[in-house]
């Protein structure tokens, strides 16, 4: 997996082998990553965190509206090349 | 659902707490059941719950669990029924493998995920705010369980093994079927999960035509049910420490109101042997609950931006797909949908869509104003539109749908934190085919409540 900074064209590479995936956060900014099909995810999530400076824990990861797995992988999940991964901060409320 | 991480500290601390509010779980033991060797990675969290086609009933929780109860929430009952021991649950949890300290035990495909962890467990305890995780563990808990019911519905229906109840099944498994693509019972054909992507824009083409056809629902009336609940609530709610408020009876009253929607309040919930404790009432008749799809929190935040006016169709067009929603059928095909709302990160709500009946819903607990009532529900029933047209369901146009804002009939929040606890009640009872005027809880019942949601919370993720 490697970054490949914002907004960078991604050239696709092999055959399904490495994808290219958009980290998108609540106002709209995105981080690029390459990465395998069969590397987990979570390696995405933390190098996104540490890039941000955000804790792994007040952030959420969705795929198309579902909560992913840090341990999944991009294949287990039938991700395709450009896919976006939204990223949620925590929500709380009480009155 | 599974376990994914698990840290024994932590539940023995819980433990501690639910038995501080004399839940009758046992500390002493209940640190000795388990006690992974291994320590996991992630000791922040707790578990982390998956289900899908294969739904195993592992973790112990009953897939009916309070339903019986009426208009009362299940945490209310969880509480003042006989619950099993924590104890015997988290010795039958599963343990974690040596070499796998994040052992891998997903059922269903890798998604319909969510985690929970102890600071969030402890939100409840301490009457804190709830955050999103609490919030969106405990829809997913309703979506499972109705879920379950509409297998095990079809199931019966296509076994016909209850004669007792045989209108009301082919009734219910009926208007099931037509919603979905495999009316011959959804749990009759294993879901195969596909892993293969589905580009929105070609989702009319690629996924099975009869998803998008929603015929006019024939709706199963249920007069015997209604009595036969009638009966059930009586000795449940009396037991649950004299909650019973004036729009208790409501639950059984609404279903004529509606006309044929059939479904209205009149939820006739059986199987008392999937629920906790011991149900001393007649087993009533089959089971229906709405066939229901709950989006989680971020939904809201993803289609208005935070921001009034704001209408992103585009950050939520792919979450309805049902290859992406997990769900055998389309999900704009349920009778309800529901909608945790979170208002600038201090407020939780709740809106509840009816396509079918064409009604949307809001629910607040503090009342609200009208403006943002209309605000949520406009944006809404703009998306719902939209999204019917981009998946080709044909919802019957745009004319004749009602916005309802029910906050005004509800049990009212009068303190400043139980907000969450509140939607959750809202959207477990409507999941539960309780109209509105049937919420039989109080803010009073609060910290019932709490303490039950946590104890259902916890003993799902394990």
């Amino acid at each position: 997996m490697e970054e490949t900074g914002n907004n960078d064209p991604v050239k696709k590479e092999g055959q399904g082998q490495v994808i290219s995936l958009v980290v998108k956060d609540q106002t709209g900014n995105e981080v690029h990553f390459k990465v395998k099909m069969k590397t987990r995810l979570e390696k995405v999530f933390n190098a996104y965190c540490n890039k941000k400076g955000v804790d792994t824990n007040s952030v959420r990861f969705l795929f198309d509206g579902t909560r992913v797995n840090g341990s999944s992988t991009p294949e287990e999940l039938g991700m395709e090349d450009g896919d976006c991964i939204d990223c949620v901060i925590e929500q709380v409320g009480g009155c | 659902m599974s376990v994914q991480d698990s840290d024994a500290n932590g539940i023995r601390e819980l433990a501690a707490a639910l038995a501080a509010t004399r839940l009758g779980v046992s500390t002493a033991e209940a640190p000795t059941a388990e006690a992974p060797a291994t320590t996991s990675r992630r000791s922040a969290r707790l578990a982390a719950t998956t289900f899908g086609s294969s739904h195993q009933a592992a973790s112990g929780i009953a897939p009916g669990l309070g339903t019986a109860f009426g208009g009362v929430p299940s945490a209310l009952a969880v509480v003042h029924s006989g619950t099993p021991s924590l104890t015997a649950l988290l010795a039958r949890r599963p343990q974690p493998r040596q070499d796998d300290p994040v052992s891998r035990m997903q059922a269903g495909p890798p998604t319909n995920y969510q985690t929970l962890a102890f600071r969030d467990l402890r939100r409840l305890l301490r009457g804190e705010w709830l955050n999103d995780e609490c919030i969106n563990f405990y829809v997913l808990l309703i979506r499972k369980r109705n879920d379950d019911q509409a297998r095990a519905g079809g199931t019966a229906q296509a076994s016909a093994s209850e004669p007792a109840s045989g209108a009301g099944c082919s009734g219910a498994a009926g208007a099931s079927g037509r919603a979905g693509p495999s009316a011959a019972g959804p749990s009759a054909q294993a879901p195969e999960w596909p892993r293969r992507k589905c580009k929105a824009g070609a989702s009319a083409s690629a996924e099975p035509a009869s998803l998008h056809t929603l015929a006019p629902e024939a709706g199963p009336s249920w007069p015997a049910g209604a009595q036969a609940q009638a009966e059930h609530l009586g000795p449940r709610v009396g037991s649950a420490g004299g909650l019973r408020r004036s729009g208790g009876g409501g639950t059984v009253s609404s279903g004529s109101g509606s006309g044929s929607e059939g479904r209205a309040g009149s939820n006739p919930r059986a199987r008392p042997a999937d629920s906790y404790g011991s149900a001393p009432g007649p087993p009533s008749p089959a089971p229906r609950l709405p066939s229901s799809y709950v989006f989680n929190s971020f939904f809201w935040s993803k289609l208005s931006g935070g921001k009034r006016g704001g209408f992103h169709y585009d950050e939520v067009r792919r979450w309805t797909q049902p290859r992406r929603s997990y769900t055998p059928d389309c999900v704009l095909g349920r009778e309800l949908l529901l909608f945790p709302i979170n208002h600038g990160n201090t407020h939780w709500t709740l809106a509840a869509v009816w396509p079918r009946r064409r009604l949307l819903q809001y629910f607040d607990s503090l009342g609200g104003d009208s403006a943002t009532a209309a605000w949520v529900l406009d944006t809404l029933l703009r998306w719902l539109l939209r999204d019917a047209e981009d998946k080709g369901v044909d919802l019957g146009g745009a004319a004749g749908w009602r916005k309802e804002n029910a906050s005004g009939r509800l049990p009212r929040q009068l303190d400043g934190s139980s907000c969450g606890l509140f939607a959750c009640c809202f959207a477990e009872l409507l999941a539960r085919g309780v109209e509105p005027q049937g919420f039989a809880f109080a803010q009073s019942d609060m910290g019932t409540i709490r303490r039950g949601m946590a104890e259902q919370l916890l003993r799902a993720a394990l």
